[in-house]
């Protein structure tokens, strides 16, 4: 709005007042982020003890005996076992890959519906954009919550009705997220060459606009990796989610919350690692985000 | 104001539009369901069975059916609950709403008070210990699940300190736990929304401007970074809301609170699906009247909203 | 004496090394008077007028001289006493006007603000005065516009009601950041009219910050020339516009006269580029040496001192101590 009164130096002692400490060194640059690199440390180091742990400790998830219930951890039992003795640890590794599965594979189904959705909107542009987006509006604006779980009643626990539940939820922000880019992208001149040039629709979707917006796409995708894991330990718990004898980190923490008060060690091993979990995804998430989208996070003065 | 009406009269025409979703979801998915809600009691004779059939009209034509549903729920009217005989799904949300409404209020005033002072400390002086301190909470504070929470709390301060009651409701300290759970996500939300938005409004030329004329720093945040910081987090009321509504499902269920989160949940384990349909159509409608409300808050609080320019 | 300043010397902060800004500033304005700041932007003018109102952050800056105000030394006040005087005897009005009003708070209530809270006045009698003010500064509908709300004033309105806040506590000492030069030419005008009127009416110092010279002589006395956050020249506005002794002065001169008389563009032959003044470019000697035609080699070797050259006339350039010390000689 004002660029001509608006000079570097103004900005400049705009900046003074309250600048922000390595805002500028860390915006723009993924690995000087502390905080993502620490999550991505996090991330490896309990993706390898849920991936080989298993073959350490010899024991498998179902492996029922009932000689050894609610035992507390020990060399043996590295988390105990539960009530129906199976190793907890062996137990907790299964869960953290089903729910990691699930998560992952939701943030894939939600990018590729976002993409398809959101890219057709915006590209199209005019009436079907309208329409399109105010179906998503009306979509969005019930609970999600109370969304995932209707369709969970209806579809039956499992894997399945699961993934179909979150990316029923998750598609909307990410469909949002690819129509803006779109419209953004349509405008720019490479995407105008190609359709000078005669490409076809798809030709310049896929070749042209999709390359260029998959930066965003992969960060809102690895956004939604937390939120799924949540989601899935939450659906999980109320009864909904995986079903005997699957197990996720949520149906592990609702068994373990059943016996907190004789084996708290039943709630806690699993909590940790939902917690280890998310907390890295989370960190990851915000420094791609930081990374990939410095207008988020220019606080430090200059620019609008 | 042309546009502020129009603004709003779009936002009712979506709940309204949404509530019709809603009500059609939840139609037919019950009924698509495998197996009616009383296929747990195999042994019922035939005879029984046409009974209940005929008295919950589940005879009628698909269409007859819906368009009866549909009426009934325009009058406000869930219908009667399978698994609680002689008591309605009204009845129930009478009955329990208030708790769970209780519960919900003062989650939200404790998320909204916290997150504002904690994000404004930090927002003022950013980068030093205090902001640091709450930067470091609010990223485990988005990493724990309620319910893992709700676990712990209960674990250290009723089992092992017995500081607390473990569950139920009624007095005070019952309300502790749960309100925790409830505000802690929200907190750590409402905290750093703040705490990026006072950065920013304090970088402001007009800051610059209220200090050059002397006030007071009380003055200065009370009037001028205040109103203008807290903006955004007037639209996250919604959402704000609505995570601690749902959210109560899952705490009210922990913590044996007896609230319609509680009913919720036992309705979903106990397959009672016009109570199941009847509190999802409940919770929709109220968080949606709850989002009209604070787009209208928003509206009225916003002075270029609220008066459209007169030049330009 | 309103305004007195000292060897000021300002230096940000930058990760614990102390980077200049402005150096060895002397200042004196008396009441009634008005004292313009010049030089182009990044020259140290904004810094100055900051650290004379006490609103550089201390944690970012350092500030070292002397700062007098009506006989008190500002510059070691603690910051509540500082808060006193800042608004209450020295009025600001800052350079951009769209950004430097609240949008959340209606104009009339910024502009009463410091009434309210440094005279305890009634909200209805600080109304009063502050309609009464707008209608002087020539606001129409001043009551409307005392309820209005920023977004819904035009940039000339936006100005007035800056100009107002900063008149309504009757300062003794006005600051002004670059007035006029984000408006029209005729608005312009009409801006110092307006504060000339308000310095007639009581004895009101200004402290005008501008790039432009027209608007400097228009209004000011004394001046100040800044180049690379220092005072190269300084004294009486017409000895300074009429003999200019630095070479950046006469350079400024010389443009601003060419432009007004495009006729006399042969004349002068080449332009010379000036190059961006920028205070920490570590050369040492006359920071104006790489963009000046006569430098001798003294001005690579140290800082010109301000040395007075004359009545009310001072200037710091080798060049033109040795034309005074040959003159001297004669």
């Amino acid at each position: 709005m004002e660029p001509i009164t608006k000079t570097f130096t103004q900005s400049y002692f705009r900046s003074l007042f309250l600048p922000l400490p390595n805002a500028n060194s860390r915006q723009g640059s993924f690995f000087p982020n502390r905080p993502a690199v620490l999550g991505l440390w996090l991330l490896a180091v309990v993706i390898i003890i849920v991936f080989l742990g298993p073959m350490v400790s010899n024991q498998m998830p179902d492996q029922v005996d009932l000689s050894r219930t609610n035992q507390a951890p020990s060399q043996e039992y590295w988390f105990g076992t539960d009530q129906l003795g199976r190793d907890l640890f062996t137990r907790v590794c299964y869960g953290a890959r089903l729910s990691l599965f699930v998560a992952l594979s939701t943030a894939v189904i939600v990018s590729f519906i976002g993409v398809v959705y959101g890219g057709f909107a915006g590209y199209m542009g005019g009436w079907t954009d309208e329409v399109l987006m105010r179906v998503l509006e009306i979509i969005a604006s019930v609970p999600f919550l109370i969304y995932a779980i209707l369709l969970m009643t209806v579809l039956g626990p499992g894997v399945n009705s699961l993934l179909v539940a979150l990316a029923a939820v998750y598609w909307m922000p990410m469909a949002r997220v690819v129509r803006g880019q779109f419209i953004n992208l349509k405008e720019e001149g490479f995407v105008i060459a190609a359709r000078v040039l005669g490409l076809s629709r798809w030709r310049i979707i896929l070749g042209h606009i999709v390359p260029n917006a998959l930066g965003v796409i992969i960060v809102y995708g690895t956004l939604v990796i937390p939120e799924a894991i949540f989601a899935e330990a939450l659906l999980s718990y109320i009864g909904l989610g995986v079903s005997s004898p699957q197990s996720s980190l949520g149906s592990l923490v609702g068994d373990g919350l059943g016996s907190i008060r004789l084996y708290p060690w039943q709630l806690f091993f699993p909590a940790l690692f939902i917690i280890l979990l998310v907390l890295s995804l989370n960190l990851i998430g915000e420094g791609l985000r930081e990374y990939c989208d410095p207008r988020f996070f220019r606080q430090g003065g200059n620019g609008e | 104001m042309l546009r502020l009406a129009f603004f709003l009269l779009r936002r009712l025409v979506t709940c309204i539009l949404a509530m019709l979703f809603v009500v059609t979801l939840t139609f037919f998915m019950m009924k698509a369901l495998p197996g009616g809600p009383f296929s747990k009691e195999k042994k019922l004779p035939p005879t029984v069975m046409a009974n209940i059939e005929e008295k919950y009209r589940l005879n009628d034509p698909i269409f007859k059916q819906y368009s009866d549903y549909l009426w009934r729920i325009a009058k406000l009217d869930l219908g009667p609950s399978f698994r609680y005989p002689g008591s309605s799904v009204n009845d129930i949300i009478k009955r329990s709403f208030p708790v769970s409404a209780a519960l919900g209020a003062i989650a939200v005033f404790v998320a909204l008070t916290l997150g504002v002072t904690t994000g404004l400390v930090a927002g003022l002086r950013p980068c030093q210990m205090a902001d640091r301190i709450l930067v470091f909470v609010s990223a485990i504070g988005f990493s724990v699940p309620s319910f893992v929470l709700a676990g712990m709390l209960q674990h250290f301060f009723s089992f092992r300190f017995n500081l607390l009651p473990a569950a139920l409701w009624g007095s005070p300290q019952h309300a502790v736990m749960p309100v925790i759970v409830l505000a802690a996500l929200p907190t750590a939300v409402i905290s750093r929304l703040v705490r990026i938005q006072v950065m920013e409004v304090m970088q402001q030329d007009y800051i610059i401007m209220a200090k050059a004329k002397g006030l007071p720093s009380w003055r200065l945040i009370l009037f001028h970074v205040m109103p203008n910081a807290l903006q955004p987090v007037i639209t996250y009321l919604g959402p704000l809301i609505a995570a601690v509504f749902t959210g109560s499902f899952v705490v009210e269920h922990i913590f044996a609170i007896p609230g319609l989160g509680k009913y919720f949940v036992t309705s979903i384990h106990n397959r009672d699906y016009t109570l199941i349909m009847g509190v999802t159509i409940f919770y929709s409608g109220f968080l949606m009247a709850m989002n009209l409300m604070v787009d209208l808050i928003y509206a009225l609080l916003n002075p270029q909203v609220r008066y459209p320019g007169w030049e330009e | 004496m309103l305004l007195q300043v000292r060897n000021l010397e300002v230096s940000f902060l930058q990760q614990g090394i102390e980077a200049p800004i402005v150096k060895e500033i002397d200042l004196s304005l008396e009441p009634g008077q008005t004292l313009a700041l010049i030089g182009e932007s990044g020259a140290g003018k904004t810094v100055t007028a900051l650290a004379i109102m006490g609103l550089l952050s201390p944690l970012k800056t350092r500030i070292r001289g002397l700062i007098c105000f009506e006989g008190i030394e500002i510059s070691s006040l603690n910051s509540k006493d500082m808060a006193k005087i800042r608004g209450n005897k020295i009025g600001y009005i800052p350079q951009n006007s769209t950004s430097s009003l609240n949008p959340a708070l209606p104009v009339g209530m910024q502009i009463i603000e410091g009434l309210l809270f440094h005279r305890k006045m009634s909200f209805a009698a600080a109304r009063e005065l502050c309609i009464s003010l707008l209608e002087a500064i020539g606001v129409v509908r001043a009551e409307q516009f005392f309820s209005a709300y920023p977004h819904q004033l035009s940039g000339g309105m936006r100005q007035r009601a800056l100009i107002a806040m900063a008149l309504a506590m009757k300062p003794s000492l006005l600051i002004a950041d670059e007035l006029t030069s984000a408006l029209d030419v005729t608005v312009q005008a009409e801006v110092l009219t307006i504060l000339k009127r308000a310095q007639d009416s009581r004895e009101l110092g200004i402290l005008l910050i501008t790039h432009d010279l027209a608007v400097a002589a228009q209004i000011a006395e004394t001046v100040a020339i800044y180049y690379a956050g220092r005072i190269v020249e300084g004294g009486l506005l017409k000895r300074v516009f009429s003999s200019p002794r630095h070479p950046y002065t006469q350079l400024l001169l010389e443009n601003t006269w060419r432009l007004e008389k495009p006729e006399a563009k042969g004349t002068h032959g080449t332009t010379r580029i000036i190059r961006a003044s920028s205070p920490a470019n570590g050369i040492e000697g006359c920071s104006f040496a790489p963009s000046c035609g006569l430098v001798v080699s003294k001005c690579l070797e140290a800082v010109p001192p301000f040395v007075p050259m004359g009545l009310e006339h001072g200037v710091a350039c080798w060049q033109a101590l040795s034309m005074k010390g040959d003159r001297n000689g004669e």
